[in-house]
């Protein structure tokens, strides 16, 4: 990143539909002199529209939307922007829905009720590249890769993946495998990176083969 | 063990030589009674009573038959075919016994009943060729004909009899199909509407979970982050400030405690294992926000329930003492685990510190209530400390696992 980039405020653009959520979020991040509010939106169209005008670093994004939902939007964004980090807010962290969303190229997920605190860690986490990862999403993302014969994960990828759809925390994980919480962190991302492009050979596979799913 | 309980194998079985016994003595004694005034012998049928009784008794003490009556059968045999043998062999009024006691084998058991037949037959055959053997001094040979009439005629009776038993069975038989298939059919029907039950269960349960999703849980964070922005708003107002964070803070209890009732409402909770899941997704989500290594162990369990309400008390039991590992403990490692016994399972949270004596009332009143739920919920509580750390044990009690 060139020097005079580095206290540029990074650009976040927020959709979601209920007005009293996003201008919560949008007041946080206003606050923050990390940050700077790019747009925020009620709906995914509004958002794809003025992509290339509000140039957002992360998207936080809603799942439920009305129109597109979160989960095409999400996929749509990352194809025109594949930079931008998206972050679904949700309401429960491990649904199949926030999963799809993974799938889709979403970088991680953060919980709309925590706490401020807790918030801005998560996208201070996303851009160091860094994301969380819940039991029930590990075993969903252990299912995708069983899928497939050959799995796209590096040794220490299955490692993490395996301890926390094991039930252990990032520090157990940290422990046993004598790295530090953000580099457990930053495998996780790369796990949500490779999942995506996992994900969509698995669609074009089904797409050819029909021999799946 | 068997004494009304029709589902047993033999029941039906022992149920029919019962009756027929307890239905036959008084017929056999009929006998005596009256052949005693006409001077006839009668210590025959009474040797035939004392036997049924004995077979009586053998059913009441042992639940057992066969040997006493397959005895009664073989000196019913020799008792008739000795009166028969002194009274005109084949043309004996007496050959009628043999008929009266393939009667009584048919209605004691059925496989009696084909035994009689053919012993009968054999019966015949033989008394036949005695009678033939005998012939010229029997006077009577001359007055009834050929000994041939009287073998043919009580031969045809026996198979005539055999005709009526094969009747009864197949009729029985078809009986029993038809009930067999009326009983399928029946639960066919029960299943069927159990299962579309179920499943208007599971819809309505689905839909409380996406309403909690859509609108419960958005509702509540839209409460949190109003309250986050009124935070923001205050700055460090002593007085206020303290109502935002009461305010955040209910809207998270509120939150979580819904997220646990969901679950209840919509997963195998009463599943053991089930809920080692569930707790231990929790303790992970719970012991990352701090620095404290967490991890789960599982024993396998062997399929069974708890009751349905113990799960929402084992989540609140756990979930307070997750917490007051981190409010009084000073852990840097935690451990949930599950054990399986035959009739329990068994939840501890293992930790390395230790718990402080309590030394203020909230506490003190964390560890009450855990001891509170498990008293109430007959969970059998015990927790131990030792320097190297502490274990929070809790055993449930499972009646119905399988084998």
């Amino acid at each position: 990143m060139p020097p005079h980039n580095m206290h540029k405020p990074k650009r976040i653009t927020i959709i979601e539909d209920n007005p009293v959520i996003r201008e919560g979020f949008a007041e946080l991040i206003c606050a923050s002199p990390a940050y700077q509010l790019a747009a925020q939106y009620s709906n995914c169209e509004h958002a794809l529209k003025n992509l290339e005008t509000d140039q957002p670093d992360l998207v936080l994004m809603d799942i439920a939307l009305p129109g597109m939902d979160g989960i095409k939007g999400t996929s749509l964004l990352k194809k025109r922007r594949p930079h931008c980090i998206v972050l679904i807010i949700t309401v429960l962290e491990d649904s199949s829905k926030v999963f799809q969303s993974l799938c889709a190229g979403a970088g991680g997920y953060i919980i709309k009720n925590s706490d401020s605190t807790d918030i801005l860690k998560n996208i201070a986490e996303a851009f160091a590249g860094g994301a969380p990862m819940s039991l029930n999403i590990a075993k969903m993302v252990v299912q995708s890769f069983n899928r497939s014969p050959n799995s796209p994960l590096s040794a220490r990828e299955q490692e993490v993946l395996q301890g926390i759809a094991s039930g252990k925390s990032y520090s157990k994980i940290a422990l046993d495998l004598f790295i530090s919480k953000e580099t457990v962190r930053s495998h996780i991302k790369n796990i949500y990176q490779k999942l995506a492009v996992n994900s969509k050979s698995d669609a074009i596979k089904v797409a050819d083969a029909n021999k799946w799913l | 063990m068997l004494k009304g309980n029709a589902s047993h194998p033999d029941y039906h079985e022992i149920r029919a030589v019962l009756s027929a016994i307890l239905i036959g003595l008084p017929l056999v004694l009929l006998f005596p009674a009256v052949l005693y005034f006409i001077g006839r012998p009668v210590t025959g049928f009474l040797i035939n009573a004392v036997l049924l009784v004995t077979t009586l008794f053998s059913i009441k003490n042992f639940a057992h038959y066969r040997i006493p009556m397959s005895i009664t059968a073989l000196v019913t045999y020799y008792i008739i075919y000795s009166w028969i043998k002194d009274t005109g062999l084949i043309y004996s009024s007496n050959l009628c016994m043999l008929h009266m006691y393939l009667l009584a084998a048919i209605l004691a058991d059925k496989k009696y009943g084909w035994y009689a037949v053919f012993t009968n037959i054999l019966l015949f055959i033989l008394i036949y060729y005695q009678t033939i053997a005998e012939a010229p001094s029997l006077p009577i040979d001359a007055a009834l004909g050929s000994p041939l009439y009287a073998l043919v005629m009580n031969a045809l009776i026996t198979i005539f009899f055999g005709g009526f038993l094969a009747y009864l069975q197949m009729d029985q038989e078809r009986d029993r199909r038809a009930l067999k298939a009326l009983q399928e059919q029946k639960i066919t029907i029960l299943d069927r509407a159990v299962k579309k039950r179920t499943e208007q269960l599971n819809t309505m349960r689905e839909a409380l979970a996406t309403d909690f999703h859509d609108e419960t849980g958005n509702m509540l964070s839209a409460i949190n982050r109003q309250a986050a922005v009124l935070k923001l708003r205050l700055g460090t107002n002593p007085q206020l400030q303290p109502i935002v964070e009461s305010i955040v803070h209910n809207s998270n209890a509120l939150y979580s405690a819904s997220k646990d009732f969901l679950w209840h409402l919509n997963h195998d909770s009463d599943d053991p294992t089930e809920l080692f899941h569930y707790l231990t997704a929790y303790g992970q989500y719970y012991y990352n926000q701090f620095d404290i290594a967490f991890s789960a162990l599982e024993q396998y369990c062997s399929p069974r329930l708890m009751d349905p309400q113990a799960a929402i008390n084992l989540i609140y039991i756990f979930k307070e003492a997750m917490t007051n590992v981190v409010k009084h403990a000073q852990a840097s490692e935690v451990t949930f685990e599950m054990e399986c016994l035959s009739d329990q399972v068994i939840y501890l949270l293992k930790d390395n510190g230790s718990w402080r004596i309590p030394e203020d009332h909230q506490h003190h009143y964390g560890l009450e209530n855990i001891k509170k739920r498990c008293e109430k919920n007959r969970f059998v509580f015990s927790m131990a400390s030792t320097p190297l750390g502490t274990q929070l044990k809790v055993n449930v009690k499972t009646p119905n696992a399988a084998p």
